[in-house]
């Protein structure tokens, strides 16, 4: 019975648990109430999902009304895979930050707006139709704001502010798109568009497509767009960067799955995405060289991931996109650990200035945890970032791309090896301590980076190919069992050892680290950001119509 | 020609020349506002059939499409969500650097990087 209406109740139950502590936070209560009833409204999704059988797609439409005209949720393959990484990430990192919560003054507000930006989330992953997208879409991002600026520093703010005015444009060209796409075509939902937009000429699905560029890479923040990215990484608080880096970022990434599944899958797009994605993910790699502020490190790193995530989709066969799949899930594992645990040294030490921090010389679950989270970075075998890297490098189809592939790999052990290079040695003693709730959602998600690695097969086999074959309808072709041992000793595990080696020489060969790169590309004020989206725009439809 | 569709798409690239030479904070939110409108009139417009009749079931056989309509009821109150959070910005970006031009509070950066 709760079965059926499942889908309804994943968006739900956050939204219920916020309006029950906002209806709380009027009257005396203790923080145990408040926290138990966000635990739950949070855990109740992720319960459900487990509770569905793997194999079985399910649509739930909204009021009975069926599918073309009315609203629907939809859980197949592959919003199960964003499903199931929004509640590991949402989950792990409340859990993290609740006992730093109950000290401050505004929590109440902080529990409201991350259950409705989790809700959004949800929202966001499982519905049916582009208008519902967009409004989930708008959710997620308005409580992101408010939440970023939650410490309250002069540099939080200013980073917000210009998030805020590049995600509004993202917005608002977001729903010119659906617009056009209703113009052309007379629907909304996702199913009747995948049969109305191939139908469509190519110019015209270039020209509604434009506008969606704008929203999907400013999601991802490819390139040109993703001047909000660093800043708002540095200042927001430790679990709102975990979320950020984890899940809302990759909603690009499914928004433009989507939107291929959808039929805008048209050759000029899908290589100005290859284009952006390799450029993205080079000089993002590039950029995090010459900083000595793990978080800021980080959060290139990022944007170079979420490059290479771009290029896998774009490629847009079967394999690829499953390496792209199994990418997003393990950057947002491995991610997520790494800003929780880099948080935990900043409150600590008080620093994230990689000179200072004492990688080695911590607690030791810290240690671990931080290490294990750099090594899946830089794509070491028995973790899940090496396989996620075999993967793309097996499905790539070109010798060039393949190359490139090799030299971001090589610049990101580079960048990771000079963090733990440069670590202080010396021993320090904080006089503050990590309480249990700290811990736990370390190691769960340290436990999740190793076990994605050690059962990758495992992993593939139930999650990734069922969301490949409901993009597809094939699956990817690659042998499902023994990738753990077969993985290392072929071919491309080689590369990505010789690519680690590679990135240990680059780092220990101490250059003065690319400072050129500085004013081109990682200062970048709103005025120079809006304009690289007119330029873009510009620029793609005068190629539509020239060729 | 003037109709709501080519209005509407006046009013977003006004829109959006305006955050993009505006140093005034607070002119880029209306410069958003604008923008937002536009959006507004053109999904409006795209429903708009001439001579149509207000869509009501069991009305007249010709009636304006309502689907963008209804849309657009939601978008409004997403856009009014979007301003009042904007504006709030401001009055705090305001009460922290003591200047609306936003441009010149990020001059003052890259202390430790």
């Amino acid at each position: 019975m709760i079965l059926q209406h499942s889908l309804a109740l994943m968006v739900i139950s956050p939204i219920t648990a916020a309006l029950i502590i906002r209806l709380l936070s009027k009257f005396e209560h203790s923080d145990l109430v408040r926290d138990s009833i966000t635990f739950i409204g949070l855990l109740i999704p992720l319960v459900l999902l487990l509770l569905t059988p793997l194999d079985v797609d399910i649509v739930y439409e909204m009021g009975g009304w069926p599918r073309p005209f009315g609203i629907s949720l939809v859980l197949n393959g592959l919003s199960r895979v964003m499903v199931l990484i929004t509640g590991i990430v949402t989950l792990s990192t409340y859990v993290y930050y609740v006992d730093f919560l109950d000290r401050e003054p505004e929590a109440d507000d902080y529990h409201f707006l991350f259950l409705f930006m989790t809700a959004g989330l949800y929202g966001v992953f499982l519905t049916g139709d582009l208008v519902n997208r967009f409004i989930f879409f708008e959710i997620t991002i308005l409580t992101t704001y408010v939440l970023l600026t939650f410490i309250g520093s002069k540099e939080s703010l200013r980073a917000s502010f210009r998030y805020f005015i590049i995600g509004a444009i993202a917005s608002l060209m977001f729903l010119i798109g659906i617009g056009l796409t209703y113009f052309y075509t007379g629907y909304l939902d996702v199913g009747a568009l995948s049969t109305e937009v191939p139908l469509l000429p190519t110019t015209a699905r270039n020209i509604i497509f434009v506008f969606f560029l704008v929203a999907v890479s400013v999601k991802l923040g490819l390139m040109p767009f993703h001047t909000w990215l660093p800043d708002t990484h540095v200042e927001a608080p430790t679990p709102m960067t975990a979320v950020l880096a984890g899940v809302t970022v990759k909603t690009g990434g499914y928004i433009l799955l989507k939107f291929y599944e959808m039929g805008f899958d048209t050759a000029l797009v899908q290589n100005l995405f290859v284009a952006m994605g390799v450029f993205t993910a080079v000089f993002g790699a590039v950029i995090s060289l010459k900083y000595v502020n793990m978080k800021r490190i980080l959060a290139w790193l990022t944007i170079s991931h979420v490059g290479v995530i771009a290029v896998m989709l774009s490629l847009w066969t079967p394999e690829s996109v499953g390496a792209g799949l199994l990418y997003l899930v393990n950057h947002s594992l491995y991610k997520a650990l790494l800003f929780l645990s880099l948080g935990s040294f900043v409150y600590l030490y008080g620093t994230s200035d990689i000179r200072k921090l004492p990688i080695f010389k911590s607690n030791i679950v810290l240690s671990c945890t931080l290490l294990i989270g750099l090594l899946a970075l830089m794509g070491v075998p028995p973790l899940n970032g090496f396989y996620s890297r075999w993967l793309v490098l097996s499905s790539v189809n070109s010798r060039m791309l393949y190359l490139v592939m090799m030299i971001i790999t090589t610049i990101t052990s580079a960048s990771v090896i000079r963090i733990i290079l440069l670590s202080s040695d010396e021993e320090k003693n904080s006089e503050k301590s990590l309480n249990e709730g700290v811990m736990a959602s370390l190691v769960v998600l340290a436990g999740l980076t190793s076990f994605l690695g050690v059962s990758v097969s495992l992993f593939l086999r139930n999650v990734i190919e069922p969301a490949v074959v409901s993009i597809f309808g094939t699956g990817m072709g690659i042998a499902s069992s023994g990738l753990e041992l077969q993985g290392i000793y072929s071919f491309h595990g080689m590369s990505i050892l010789l690519t680690v080696i590679l990135g240990l020489i680059l780092s220990l060969k101490r250059i003065e680290w690319f400072d050129w790169s500085e004013g081109i590309l990682s200062n970048v004020t709103i005025r120079d950001s809006v304009r690289y989206i007119i330029y873009i725009m510009g620029f793609f439809l005068l190629i539509n119509f020239l060729f | 020609m003037l109709n709501g569709l080519n209005v509407g798409l006046i009013a977003i690239l006004i829109g959006l020349y305006g955050i993009a030479n505006s140093k005034n904070s607070l002119k880029m939110m209306m410069c958003l506002s604008i923008m937002g409108t536009g959006v507004i009139l053109l999904f409006v417009s795209i429903g708009y059939i001439p001579e149509g009749a207000v869509p009501v079931a069991g009305g007249e056989d010709l009636m304006a499409d309502a689907i963008p309509q209804s849309v657009m009821v939601t978008a409004v109150v997403i856009d009014l969500a979007t301003t009042a959070l904007g504006l709030a910005m401001v009055l705090y970006l305001y009460r922290t650097f003591s200047t609306l031009d936003f441009a010149s509070t990020l001059k003052d950066k890259e202390d430790e990087r």
